[in-house]
């Protein structure tokens, strides 16, 4: 389950996307989850899910794959919707006992999910579609600014990137570590708090040992690797193309017509 | 050249590097053994001032590994592949991560390109440039991270028990791609390995016992000392131990041979004599 987590994962493809900078695939995504979660009108969320999904196919990403990294999220999902269902004011649809179900609960139960999907699929294109280390210059080349008042904006771009780089890999040990718990007899589903406490330690405690040891180890081979010097030139210091400017035209556009729509309703 | 004198180590009190003195001459293949706790890594993170010593020095061409100055010109002149390929790639594509460290050392963006490409060609793994690092086997990592350090154009190459994780195939590969480099390019190579067979490629084997120096002498007169290897808990490598099990029974072998080459000629001699 966890190996299908797409955060920090690059698909390698030529397209539109993939060429594009990394700096407007930052800002789309920012700006596309600030979309994500304010404007919450029916027309909207259904323009800001044709959006996500014309930008999976203009990245030539298979569908089922950029879908892939909701599989981990599916329980967080499913208590979202409980929670909103369940706990939302509104008329009555359907009671029983204390349970009750509203019309506004089952609304907001769909749009919440909805978001979460659009939310999780959408970002995860910028770094489906951006290698880590462009991904890098583009964070160190948009806080550029702020290294006047003495940021280390390098050094903090580096760290984003790696945390992404790493989020897989992190999460493929978790699953060699439970697999290897199983196997000798170790069981991952105790039931109650503390029996759940008490299994996930035993995943927790090594998986920290393996992160200790390769960040360990990466900061040693970046340290073999002149990093730090504070020297860094980055190769394929991208230019804003055609295709940044439909990107953001598109973006802009799509922004500037949710607000009005929002505000006329 | 790299010439360590007097260097010294304690990790909780307990010496893991006592009194090592050493010199590693430009273009040599020098093979580092000993057992788990020996002190190898400890000695090779000093030699790309990863370490400081706490005692004696280490001198990288005329440069002090304790000179923060010339910190950045030793490592980019001693590069380091370690261990395991999982943790050592930055990018996520080989081309980026055999770019990384010509970019830190500030080359533009020409002679960043020319290095990665000489690199991926130096060691053979051109085709696979824009390959994700996640989907190459292990062999195939290794490499890439042998490209990675060898794009700084270092004088010397450590490396780290860089096939304790490899199958067999991959390992030979990636020994006979830093072999081609020594030779052809003149890249020095410390080789620090758990592998006897691969020590016994070296021009030279330095044994290290409990933090101290052995051995330090050529593949031949190190291995055909049994007296050193039982101490040191050493195997020989396989040609040699099937030697070396020939003469326990009894056949006239003088030198144990310590490759296939060596082996093969050594049962030829052998069976002409018998006839």
């Amino acid at each position: 389950m966890l190996k299908d987590i797409n955060v920090g994962r690059y698909y390698p493809a030529s397209s539109p996307l993939h060429r594009a900078d990394a700096r407007t695939k930052i800002i789309v995504s920012v700006l596309f989850a600030i979309m994500v979660f304010a404007f919450d009108t029916p027309a909207a969320m259904l323009l800001l899910g044709i959006f996500c999904i014309a930008g999976i196919a203009i990245a030539h990403i298979p569908f089922g794959y950029a879908l892939k990294g909701l599989k981990p999220l599916r329980w967080f999902i499913l208590f979202t919707i409980i929670v909103n269902l369940l706990f939302t004011d509104g008329a009555t649809l359907w009671q029983w006992q204390l349970l009750r179900i509203t019309d506004r609960g089952m609304l907001n139960a769909v749009i919440t999910a909805y978001r979460l999907v659009l939310f999780v699929t959408g970002t995860s294109v910028l770094t489906l579609t951006t290698p880590p280390i462009a991904l890098t210059d583009g964070i160190a080349r948009l806080m550029r600014p702020l290294r006047r008042i003495g940021v280390p904006t390098d050094d903090i771009a580096m760290m984003i990137s790696v945390t992404l780089r790493f989020i897989p890999d992190f999460a493929d040990d978790a699953e060699k570590i439970m697999k290897a718990q199983r196997a000798r007899g170790g069981s991952l589903s105790e039931k109650g708090l503390i029996g759940r406490i008490r299994a996930v330690i035993p995943v927790t405690v090594p998986l920290f040992a393996s992160a200790i040891r390769r960040s360990g180890d990466l900061a040693l081979a970046m340290d073999s690797r002149c990093y730090g010097k504070g020297t860094r030139r980055p190769r394929n210091k991208s230019v804003f193309s055609k295709i940044d400017a439909t990107v953001f035209a598109v973006t802009g556009a799509l922004a500037i017509f949710l607000l009005i729509f929002q505000i006329m309703h | 050249m790299i010439q360590i004198t007097g260097l010294c180590r304690r990790y909780g009190g307990r010496y893991v590097l006592k009194n090592i003195d050493l010199k590693i001459k430009a273009g040599s293949f020098v093979a580092i053994v000993g057992a788990n706790g020996s002190g190898k890594s400890t000695l090779a993170a000093h030699l790309n001032a990863l370490l400081k010593p706490e005692e004696g020095s280490v001198i990288v061409d005329g440069m002090d590994t304790r000179d923060a100055d010339r910190l950045f010109d030793i490592r980019e002149r001693v590069g380091m592949v370690m261990q395991n390929p999982d943790h050592q790639a930055v990018a996520s594509i080989v081309e980026d991560d055999t770019a990384f460290a010509p970019e830190n050392l500030g080359f533009d963006e020409t002679e960043t390109q020319s290095r990665v490409d000489r690199a991926l060609d130096a060691v053979g793994i051109t085709h696979l440039r824009q390959r994700p690092i996640s989907t190459l086997s292990g062999g195939q990592k290794q490499l890439a991270a042998i490209a990675g350090i060898f794009a700084m154009c270092p004088q010397y190459m450590i490396c780290d028990e860089s096939t304790s994780m490899l199958d067999p195939t991959s390992r030979r590969r990636v020994l006979s791609c830093v072999k081609q480099l020594n030779k052809n390019l003149g890249l020095t190579v410390i080789w620090i390995t758990h592998y006897m067979d691969e020590a016994a490629q070296a021009d030279r084997v330095i044994v290290l016992d409990n933090g101290r120096i052995a051995a330090d002498d050529t593949p031949s007169q190190v291995f055909n000392n049994s007296e050193l290897l039982d101490r040191c808990a050493l195997e020989l490598p396989p040609c040699a131990a099937l030697a070396a099990e020939l003469k326990k029974e009894g056949i006239n072998i003088n030198a144990l041979p310590l490759t296939a080459e060596e082996c093969a000629n050594m049962i030829a001699t052998l069976t002409e004599a018998a006839q």
